[in-house]
């Protein structure tokens, strides 16, 4: 037994050492990792970059199931964290978020009282006056709506980048189809990929008003297909950040896959799919920065404009990005405009 | 062409003979097991002792060759940990039932299933949120999860070259965790390590050819 001694103090003080690694960092090049622990679920939330800037923009990422580590991209990094912080936060059920999560606790209210919990974190490490901005992409698009428009939560925010995102399902996939249509029209016509275009705008044209979940995802296969026909564009492969970050980003891997399959986000799917917020985003008043993909399928331009439309705020603007798709595949452009919209609110 | 295959192998199959003798007198001294555990890049440790329960030789000789190995079955109790930085230290327990495969030459496979129960500590200071808002840590924060585990491992014994009772070995083992987010985690993990019988290292007396 004293041979195993050294051994189990070793383990003892590496826990030890583990638990007692508080490292909060206030400087250009801020790096650290903590953890949110919110009914049952333990989200990773990981703060880089310019901390000393007193803004952080929160990563909302898309799904369900997506991760925080795809928008960690060499860009980011180079153009962004050098002036401000990211806060790249894993949902509940997502990436390398651990615990007890479950069907009853992955719910659009739930994820919206975990980003509340993530902004409180956040302000209580690096200072109550800090600035929290929201970065929301794709699915994130729900989540962040499900936020602003309970309570005074927009009270939190000091603005709110709605990037190639939903904010109404239904409405959603209208536009897809409307998209899938005439684009697809558009380019049978000039005679590209005429048998896809027509196997894509005929499923598009059998759909009815209310849409199902099955009917949601295949549509959404089509949408992602779409993408690969237009030429002259290549969408961004999410794959590519994994493998580049790997190593360096301490990617855990098969959580990020896991937590991608895992059967809870098919039953938070059948939840949103009826989900609208159009008839809340009046009273949603802080600035906003709409930015949309013109070849976005998934999240269509239309519907990043239903909600510029609706939207309370005074201080609003939209962008289109002429050579994107859903990925924010010009990150350049897309970083430039985050970081003026953020420099000047 | 079909029916000749099939004639020659149940040809072969018919002079093929199988002799198996149980080793009753085998060395029970339960070994030690100590590894290096390794998870892609994120290190580890592991220490086990296998109880032998079972050891037999097997003899099959066919018409032109004979073919004799050993088959040691055991019953094993491991403790190990693996640190990834920033998602968790996991620290287990873990029983399992191996079954390996000696040649006379050295060389030997095993084969390992195994129940256990692991316990995680995230990786960072992990925070709570009251409902008047109120921020504090929580100290040792992570989760307890069932482990079921299945390995596979190739090794060679050492004492065919030095008279010691030291065999080293590598494994790949697969851990999977339940329930993680009311789902499943699977991690997998890389051994390499040595079994010994301490016991036996320092002893000068001839030790018995398994």
């Amino acid at each position: 037994m004293n041979k195993l001694k050294p051994v189990v103090t070793l383990i003892l003080m590496s826990l030890l050492w583990q638990c007692q690694n508080e490292k909060i960092t206030i400087s250009q090049h801020a790096d650290d990792t903590f953890y949110v622990e919110n009914d049952g679920a333990a989200m990773r939330v990981s703060v880089q970059g310019n901390t000393e800037s007193g803004k952080i923009m929160i990563i909302v990422h898309g799904g369900p199931g997506g991760s925080s580590f795809l928008y960690h991209t060499e860009k980011m990094q180079s153009l962004f964290e050098p002036y401000y912080a990211v806060a790249y936060w894993d949902q509940r059920a997502a990436s390398a978020s651990q615990g007890t999560a479950n069907k009853e606790t992955v719910t659009l209210p739930q994820f919206g009282d975990d980003l509340k919990s993530v902004i409180q974190v956040l302000q209580y490490r690096f200072g109550a006056t800090t600035k929290i901005y929201l970065m929301s992409h794709s699915w994130g698009g729900m989540v962040a709506t499900q936020f602003l428009t309970t309570g005074t939560n927009q009270d939190l925010v000091a603005g709110w980048i709605f990037a190639n995102a939903v904010h109404d399902w239904q409405l959603n996939d209208q536009n897809v189809i409307n998209l899938i249509i005439s684009r697809g029209n558009q380019e049978i016509a000039l005679g590209r990929n005429v048998a896809k275009w027509q196997k894509m705008i005929e499923y598009a044209q059998s759909l009815k008003i209310q849409i199902s979940v099955k009917q949601s995802l295949k549509l959404n296969d089509y949408a992602w297909e779409a993408m690969e026909l237009i030429e002259g564009f290549t969408p961004l492969n999410e794959d590519d950040i994994i493998d580049e970050n790997l190593i360096s980003d301490r990617i855990p891997y098969t959580s990020l896959f896991f937590n991608l399959i895992n059967p809870v986000q098919s039953h938070l799917l059948s939840e949103v799919n009826e989900k609208s917020f159009s008839s809340l985003l009046g009273d949603i008043t802080i600035p906003l920065l709409v930015c949309s993909g013109r070849h976005d399928f998934v999240c269509p331009t239309a519907t990043g404009l239903d909600l510029f439309m609706r939207i309370g705020s005074a201080d609003k603007q939209s962008m289109l990005f002429n050579n994107s798709g859903h990925n924010l595949e010009e990150q350049s452009e897309y970083i430039n405009a985050f970081i003026e919209f953020i420099s000047l609110h | 062409m079909l029916f000749i295959i099939v004639l020659s192998a149940f040809s072969i199959l018919a002079s093929a003979h199988k002799q198996t003798v149980i080793d009753s007198t085998f060395d029970r001294t339960p070994p030690l097991k100590a590894a290096f555990l390794g998870s892609l890049i994120y290190p580890g440790a592991k220490i086990s002792f296998e109880w032998p329960t079972t050891a037999y030789t097997v003899t099959k000789s066919k018409r032109h060759s004979v073919k004799i190995y050993r088959k040691e079955k055991s019953v094993n109790a491991s403790i190990g940990m693996y640190y990834h930085a920033d998602f968790h230290t996991n620290v287990f327990l873990l029983a399992e039932r191996q079954w390996r495969r000696l040649r006379p030459c050295g060389w030997f496979t095993e084969f390992a299933p195994g129940i256990g129960i692991s316990r995680t500590f995230l990786g960072g200071t992990t925070y709570r949120v009251s409902d008047t808002g109120v921020v504090s840590t929580k100290p040792l924060a992570g989760y307890t999860y069932a482990l079921f585990s299945i390995s596979s491992g190739l090794g060679y014994d050492i004492q065919k070259l030095w008279s010691k009772p030291i065999r080293v070995y590598s494994r790949v083992s697969l851990l999977i965790m339940a329930p993680y987010n009311s789902f499943i985690y699977i991690r997998p993990t890389i051994e390499l390590g040595i079994i010994t019988k301490p016991s036996l290292l320092h002893k000068k007396q001839k030790i018995p050819n398994e």
